[in-house]
């Protein structure tokens, strides 16, 4: 799929304003960072999900898990819950009348999973800056 | 945008990146650069990262992810070197920008990014070159 020039430029300010931001404030006020591999694994996902639901599952399956990553996948399915409806607000996702409803959805997951992984990427290195340095 | 606003833009980042706190805020990083990174990779990685990337974000996270992966503390993250590049970024360059799109009246925030990364960029530029510089200095010497 191709992204418009404009679209493109308004999702870049919003991954800057907004995304940067908030990646930054739920690893800060999260209790425990990832580890490296956990992280990777994260990113990974991320950045080779070909389908929105590829990384939801990802991130649900890692918080049903009994260990001491659970709470930071719970938190980080709310978190990237609350971003796609964000987007919607804010007009991230192109309309077309003309579409089907199944069209529709399939663009609205497509420019879901494009601010998701910006979101993932700024998450894991904040995560990565934080853990071995214990900074803000 | 049209060719005669960027290059209004970059005149009045040129004019920033010629005071004495910008090139002595870049000579200092470009110093402790010297003594942390024997190989020249990283500072031309870091100038590659720069020059390429679209967002600053982009940037910040490339400086997050060496300084986080450097758990001895033998570059990115010894004698702060990622961390204050960081506050830098953050601190100074952002009131550096401010203050150009403030001037030139800027509001179209694609013009605003352009403007935050071309300070960016010319920060790092400074930085690596004063490294290169001293770097063969050091070659020299020894």
């Amino acid at each position: 799929m191709i992204v418009d020039n404009d679209l493109r430029y308004k999702i870049d300010i919003y991954c800057i304003t907004k995304l940067y931001p908030l990646a930054r404030k739920f690893v800060n006020d999260i209790d425990r960072t990832l580890s490296n591999s956990q992280a990777s694994g994260l990113k990974n996902i991320a950045v080779n999900a070909s389908k929105k639901n590829d990384l939801y599952s990802f991130i649900n399956k890692q918080g049903n898990k009994d260990n001491k990553n659970s709470e930071f996948y719970n938190q980080l399915n709310q978190k990237v819950k609350s971003i796609e409806h964000d987007i919607v607000k804010e007009g991230l996702i192109p309309e077309n009348e003309d579409l089907s409803k199944k069209e529709k959805k399939a663009i609205a997951d497509f420019y879901a999973l494009l601010v998701l992984r910006e979101f993932i990427f700024h998450l894991v290195s904040h995560n990565a800056y934080k853990a071995n340095t214990g900074r803000d | 945008m049209s060719e005669n606003r960027k290059l209004k833009y970059l005149k009045e980042v040129n004019i920033i990146a010629d005071q004495t706190e910008f090139r002595e805020k870049a000579k200092n990083m470009g110093e402790k650069a010297k003594t942390l990174f024997k190989d020249k990779a990283q500072m031309k990685n870091l100038e590659n990262i720069a020059n390429s990337s679209m967002k600053i974000t982009d940037i910040l996270n490339f400086i997050k992810r060496q300084t986080g992966k450097d758990k001895d503390r033998k570059n990115w993250y010894r004698n702060n070197f990622g961390p204050d590049l960081l506050d830098i970024m953050e601190g100074y360059l952002a009131g550096a920008s401010t203050s150009v799109k403030q001037n030139l009246e800027v509001t179209d925030h694609a013009e605003q990014m352009l403007i935050d990364l071309l300070i960016v960029r010319e920060f790092i530029r400074q930085v690596v070159i004063h490294y290169e510089y001293r770097t063969v200095g050091q070659e020299q010497e020894a």
